[in-house]
């Protein structure tokens, strides 16, 4: 791999620097983008992107610089700017870097149709997922958006130890919204679905959920506030998860921004629920062999039936609690500095069930969507967010739903589980959330 | 105002342009009780439609003020705008 030999020249040009400890960390992004309407491609950007970063460690000082320039003049000049990064900050005992750590990482299963498979496919494969989507339903007018995204990453890791790792990394995936038009109401719907698998993108299952989120609101309306049971569909499973995962981050943890800290060992949610952080899933989008850091990839147990085992760490953080590193020090591209995040994550229960709303008595709130969850605050749990859906009763589909809040904290939702879900899917959003729907009791929702 | 809040400072929300439904954190909110401002609440949003806002505007002041703002749709892109003082007659408030 090109990147390969690169971090091999860097590691002899960084030889006349007086250098305490280093790591570098080379990727070669291939990227493409396909943009469809009305039957047409109207878009295709492909893009090829290399880059590096050199961290080093100068008496008790870091410092991390990034460059794409691979002459040794350009090389140079990154080593020389991490060094003048570290001279210029505070020592910083905890800080570490892998040192000699040697390992074998796993093999990732390489899933070539990034190279293999032709344009032509993919271009028809996209055409004919906005043909199911506008054929499902007469409302559906207008296709606001839809694309085909892929991308080959090829990573590189080299420290000073010689500890030398590579890994590709790929994910196929297909996004879109869709407005859907009867009489004077407009309403939009989207979705997406991504796999590191080409052949396992489901494009009938893909257009139903984009179609689907937009006609079914036709004729949506607010409902009553009060007290309901909520099923959580998955992808609003995946975005409270992803929304929240920093409570679980050992850097929140210490540096005071998160709930959870002193609760190791506490009971923080229902006892048929357990969370784990796995790296080693083959054929998901978060699989990985090794992190930013050049730590082995390990699968960690978070949460254990219900009580918090443990939190992510990377090598710092660690350092500092006297722990191991998990292994989830993940950098975004070669120019981010890593960070806590996690790998596949993953929600478990013995008792995950098919959660139909025609099994259950009474009112039932399906939630499909919601509005604003960045204002959520992710220090303390508490949410207030705007939401949109379906109303069940006794199993029959009253009315779908929308300009309605949820409200709470979600380490209250935590311990308000009912029932988990078995329709898992893979939510790549800062991490791969692969999560399922979930039943809560006595959620607070506002509406007339 | 018989029984009302007074929201003073907004936070951040999202914008459905489809439909016209929107939600907006009130980052800094008062009670009002018979015409007299009572104490802070948190952790409510405003929910509602920008179309059904417009129609269901009661009062309006003579403060206008320009703030700006940043708008993350799509992009990031700096705006600003200007209202004053309004009187909504209801909107839905999310909280516990």
């Amino acid at each position: 791999m090109l990147m390969s030999i690169v971090c091999k020249k860097i590691a002899n040009l960084i030889k006349s620097y007086q250098i305490d400890d280093y790591d570098i960390y080379a990727v070669e992004d291939n990227s493409r983008l396909f943009s469809a309407r009305e039957g047409y491609l109207e878009d295709i950007n492909q893009s090829l992107e290399v880059g590096y970063a050199i961290r080093v460690v100068k008496n008790g000082s870091n410092g991390l610089a990034y460059g794409t320039n691979l002459t040794d003049y350009g090389i140079k000049q990154v080593i020389e700017a991490a060094l003048s990064v570290a001279s210029t900050i505070a020592p910083d005992p905890e800080f570490m870097l892998c040192g000699q750590e040697l390992f074998n990482p796993s093999k990732l299963e390489a899933d070539n149709s990034y190279e293999e498979i032709s344009l032509n496919t993919k271009k028809a494969r996209l055409l004919e997922l906005e043909d199911k989507i506008m054929s499902s339903h007469p409302s559906l007018k207008k296709i606001e958006k839809l694309t085909y995204s892929e991308g080959l990453n090829k990573i590189s890791y080299l420290n000073k130890f010689g500890l030398f790792l590579e890994q590709k990394n790929s994910f196929f995936g297909f996004s879109g919204e869709v407005i859907a038009i009867e009489g004077e109401e407009m309403e939009s719907g989207s979705g997406f679905g991504y796999s590191s698998v080409f052949k396992n993108l489901n494009i009938d299952e893909i257009a139903k959920y984009i179609a689907e989120d937009a006609y079914k609101m036709i004729g949506s309306k607010p409902i009553k506030s009060g007290i309901y049971s909520v099923i959580f569909n998955n992808d609003v499973s995946a975005d409270f998860w992803s929304t929240f995962f920093d409570l679980f981050s050992a850097e929140q943890v210490q540096n005071k921004k998160s709930i959870l800290a002193g609760k190791l060992g506490e009971i923080i949610a229902v006892p048929f629920l357990s969370i784990f952080d796995d790296p080693l899933i083959p054929n998901t989008l978060g699989q990985i062999g090794f992190d930013g850091e050049g730590v082995e990839a390990k699968r960690t147990l978070l949460v254990e039936k219900g009580v918090l085992n443990t939190f992510l760490y990377d090598l710092k953080t660690a350092h500092k609690d006297k722990v191991k590193s998990t292994g989830n020090a993940l950098r975004s591209g070669y120019d981010s500095r890593p960070l806590i995040k996690p790998t596949n994550f993953v929600i478990e229960s013995e008792q995950a069930t098919d959660l139909n709303p025609a099994n259950f008595p009474g009112e039932l709130l399906v939630v499909t969507n919601v509005m604003g969850m960045h204002t959520a605050n992710s220090i303390t749990g508490e949410f207030s967010v705007g939401a949109s859906g379906y109303l069940f009763s006794d199993g029959e589909l009253v009315s779908p739903v929308k300009q309605i809040t949820l409200a709470g904290n979600f380490l209250e939702i935590m311990k308000k589980i009912q029932a988990i879900g078995d329709d898992y899917r893979e939510f790549p959003s800062g991490g791969n959330f692969i999560v399922p729907s979930m039943l809560i009791k006595e959620v607070s929702v506002s509406g007339l | 105002m018989e029984k009302g809040i007074l929201v003073s400072k907004m936070g951040g929300g999202q914008v459905n342009i489809t439909n016209g439904d929107f939600i907006f954190e009130v980052a800094e909110g008062y009670l009002i009780e018979k015409g007299i401002k009572k104490q802070l609440i948190r952790g409510a949003s405003l929910i509602g439609n920008g179309l059904q806002v417009l129609q269901d505007i009661e009062m309006v002041g003579n403060d206008n003020c320009f703030l700006p703002g940043v708008c993350g749709k799509y992009d990031s892109v700096p705006v600003s705008d200007a209202q004053p003082t309004i009187k909504i007659k209801e909107l839905t408030v999310g909280g516990c």
